[in-house]
């Protein structure tokens, strides 16, 4: 997958199609499929997310001349779960009720793949300003899978899109759409097309 | 110094920095978030007392304002503990009281507004809880805790308790309350602690209560 050292904003952009890291490696699923359901909660969850991917892959960058190679991995988790935390700490303060419904999820993104995917695979080997970019880059590909995912859910499930109720309500609501087996048709139908997009402009 | 060392020491340290960056930033924000929590306390009080409704939503920060001015905590002289509220200057003999108790999987925290007059169940709402979603967390929705609504506890069943809950559907008298089909566990420990709640409540209450 990797030719060479990718650099600037050519590490940022092919993390948005050629290296998605959902759609490419199939990583952070589990939270594509919990959090799709409401278009605020998701968009929540990809901010929370870009902003971990680049604050982690920042300072792991500073800081992997001096790490020793033998606890790069606990010293990666840790600066991970410490800006996870710092999120978690001011969506309690300033949105609690976003909070709340994302329950569990703010916390996962501390094991969410695509982060230590990237501090590993990335940051331990380049400068920090490209770091932040194919971290950026990273969190922006990850959401660019999930966004329309909700966007279809949400509205076909709750008939509402962003919690403003948008489809009629004598439209009868498809509950399937709201919980999570929903999540698993949608994201693999919209893997599905993409990866036909992609491999018909590779011309196999 | 050897490489070991050096390692440990290096974890120690980074640990250290960012151990000190998160609590850093929980104790500056530690009083709003506490904040938040009483005011989703206060939210759910004021909603069981009837204050709050879809249909006239109140902002945050006028919660706290209107439940002062609502409500006042009752002290059981018994039970200094007892978490329990009625309206501020109001003849009714409405209360909310906090409970909790074991749940299938983690423990189950709430409120039951009841009424010491006619001794019937006037709402309950589930503020936490850890049942599986779908099966027992269908504690929380509001078709749910409706059933209670209107529930005598006046006298008590020949076993002791003052309603059963029962296979979902089946639910004919007054002292039964549909259960959850395919949460055998959590209809069974809702029970249990709704139950021992309110004979608690009853036994203080005869004790006589004072602000």
């Amino acid at each position: 997958m990797n030719n060479g050292p990718v650099k600037g904003f050519a590490a940022l952009k092919r993390m948005l199609w050629e290296e998605n890291p959902v759609i490419g490696q199939i990583l952070g699923i589990c939270s594509a499929l919990a959090v799709t359901n409401l278009v605020k909660n998701t968009l929540v969850m990809c901010l929370g997310l870009i902003f971990t991917l680049a604050m982690s892959c920042f300072t792991v960058s500073l800081m992997r001349n001096v790490i020793p190679r033998r606890v790069r991995m606990i010293i990666q988790v840790l600066i991970i779960a410490a800006y996870v935390i710092f999120i978690k700490i001011v969506l309690d303060a300033f949105l609690p009720e976003i909070s709340n419904e994302l329950g569990p999820y703010v916390g996962l993104i501390i094991t969410n793949c695509i982060v230590m995917g990237r501090t590993e695979g990335y940051a331990m080997a380049n400068k920090p300003v490209d770091s932040i970019l194919d971290g950026i880059g990273a969190g922006i590909g990850y959401s660019l899978v999930l966004l329309p995912i909700a966007m279809i859910r949400e509205p076909l499930g709750l008939g509402s899109f962003f919690g403003i109720q948008v489809i009629p309500a004598d439209w009868t609501k498809w509950n399937m759409m709201v919980i999570a087996p929903s999540g698993f048709f949608a994201l693999a139908t919209y893997i599905w097309i993409v990866r036909a997009f992609k491999s018909g402009g590779e011309k196999r | 110094m050897s490489e070991k060392i050096k390692t440990l020491l290096f974890t120690v340290a980074v640990t250290a920095l960012f151990t000190l960056l998160v609590s850093g930033i929980n104790a500056v924000l530690k009083d709003r978030i506490e904040l938040n929590r009483s005011v989703a306390r206060q939210r759910v009080i004021l909603g069981l007392f009837g204050l709050i409704a879809a249909d006239r939503p109140v902002a945050d920060s006028e919660v706290p304002v209107l439940f002062a001015e609502q409500t006042e905590p009752v002290k059981f002289a018994s039970d200094a503990a007892f978490e329990c509220y009625r309206r501020r200057n109001s003849g009714d003999e409405m209360f909310v009281f906090a409970f909790s108790g074991q749940g299938f999987w983690d423990n189950i925290i709430g409120f039951i507004a009841v009424d010491a007059k006619s001794l019937q169940i006037k709402g309950i709402e589930f503020t936490r809880h850890g049942e599986t979603p779908g099966l027992g967390g269908r504690i929380s929705e509001p078709e749910f805790k409706a059933r209670f609504k209107e529930r005598s506890f006046a006298t008590k069943r020949s076993d002791g308790l003052y309603f059963r809950m029962v296979a979902e559907g089946s639910a004919n008298r007054g002292d039964e309350i549909d259960g959850i089909t395919g949460a055998t566990g959590t209809s069974s420990a809702v029970e249990k602690i709704v139950n021992r709640s309110l004979a608690y409540f009853a036994s203080l209450n005869q004790g006589g209560n004072s602000n």
